[in-house]
């Protein structure tokens, strides 16, 4: 969701526009926190790259990060939609759940 | 605090409790919402979180550190138990309570002091000697620095949890205004007394048939003890086992050799 959420935002994604996306999507509260730091383990993956802005005073004199999805990231993607797509095909009818 | 600043509590909080987890970017990120008309609650909310999270992480890296302290620490009591009978054996705490105020309070703390540094780096050597001979001391300065750092922090901690709560029931309970023997101390809170009828011979200051209270400890006893003196008693060793092992612990998750999901 995270790496979709970077792509969909493709140069304003930092934080919180990413939860707020994210939010958007899932309907529910998503802690800024929990987004952080689910970026940075895809970018200890490699799956996402971040690079520093400068501070601005409304930050509180502190930079913005923003993220990118990287090749990896990209081709992680495609394959898990491909894996998602192809699991979804060969499942029988769901019963009961959403309405 | 202006409308226009977040809590400066919560800020502080975000930026030094986040356990070592990058948060230039989060503490931005906030602060900017803030400004664009979020409610404090809001703020907290999302410091807390941040906090929580950057916690379990730490938690999730450390875990084998955490339950080597926990375990470790569980097998304090005993270890008071026994250094209390060696105590006892030479008769140190009625040597120490007989002399002039410092002198008894410092050879008694040092005393304390000494056989709890002893037990916590007994715990650290065991935990770090497959780490020892895996680098091949390579690590051996990073631990030395460890070990002395867990003097300081064990002073401050056992002062904390032991030897300033004792100076205010000796206060309350005798209005006597000193420390007295402390490691004694620690040991009697363990288990609670028992009163029983001793020959002469086995406790000088009784007459014969006299009820004595005695206090009925087994190190198996003190080990299973879960009690809340008890607990406080393990606690100055639990936390300085878990920092003394925190930064040089061997077993550290590297994040880098996941295999990506």
């Amino acid at each position: 969701m995270i790496l979709l959420a970077v792509i969909q935002l493709d140069d304003q994604a930092y934080g919180v526009p990413i939860a707020r996306e994210i939010e958007a999507h899932r309907g529910r509260y998503v802690s800024v926190g929990s987004v952080y730091a689910a970026l940075e383990r895809l970018e200890s993956k490699k799956l996402v790259s971040s690079t520093l802005a400068d501070p601005t005073p409304e930050r509180g004199g502190r930079a913005k990060r923003y993220f990118r999805v990287t090749k990896t990231g990209l081709r992680q993607v495609h394959e898990t939609r491909r894996v998602l797509t192809s699991l979804w095909q060969i499942l029988p009818e769901l019963k009961g759940g959403r309405t | 605090m202006s409308r226009n600043e977040p809590p400066p509590l919560a800020t502080w909080m975000l930026e030094h409790l986040s356990f070592g987890c990058r948060n230039e970017g989060l503490a931005g990120d906030l602060c900017e919402e803030f400004r664009s008309g979020r409610s404090g609650g809001w703020y907290w909310r999302q410091v807390f979180g941040a906090i929580a999270i950057g916690l379990c992480r730490a938690a999730g890296n450390h875990a084998t550190v955490a339950l080597f302290a926990l375990l470790w620490s569980m097998l304090a009591p005993a270890w008071l138990l026994v250094v209390a009978s060696l105590e006892q054996h030479v008769d140190l705490s009625s040597r120490f309570y007989r002399m002039d105020w410092p002198w008894s309070t410092v050879c008694d703390l040092g005393l304390l002091l000494l056989a709890d540094l002893l037990f916590i780096w007994i715990g650290m050597v065991l935990y770090l000697v497959p780490d020892l001979l895996q680098t091949k001391g390579r690590r051996v300065r990073q631990i030395f620095r460890a070990f002395a750092a867990s003097v300081p922090v064990l002073i401050v901690v056992s002062a904390a949890l032991i030897a300033i709560p004792k100076y205010f029931i000796d206060v309350q309970t005798s209005g006597r205004r000193s420390l007295g023997p402390v490691s004694s101390y620690a040991i009697t809170h363990l288990n609670p007394p028992e009163v029983r009828r001793l020959a002469p011979q086995e406790e000088w200051s009784a007459h014969y048939g006299d009820p004595v209270v005695v206090h009925v400890v087994s190190p198996l006893a003190a080990i299973t003890d879960v009690r809340g003196a008890s607990v406080l008693v393990r606690l100055p060793f639990f936390f300085v086992v878990l920092g003394g092992l925190w930064r040089v612990n061997p077993t550290e998750r590297n994040e880098q050799e996941e295999i990506p999901t």
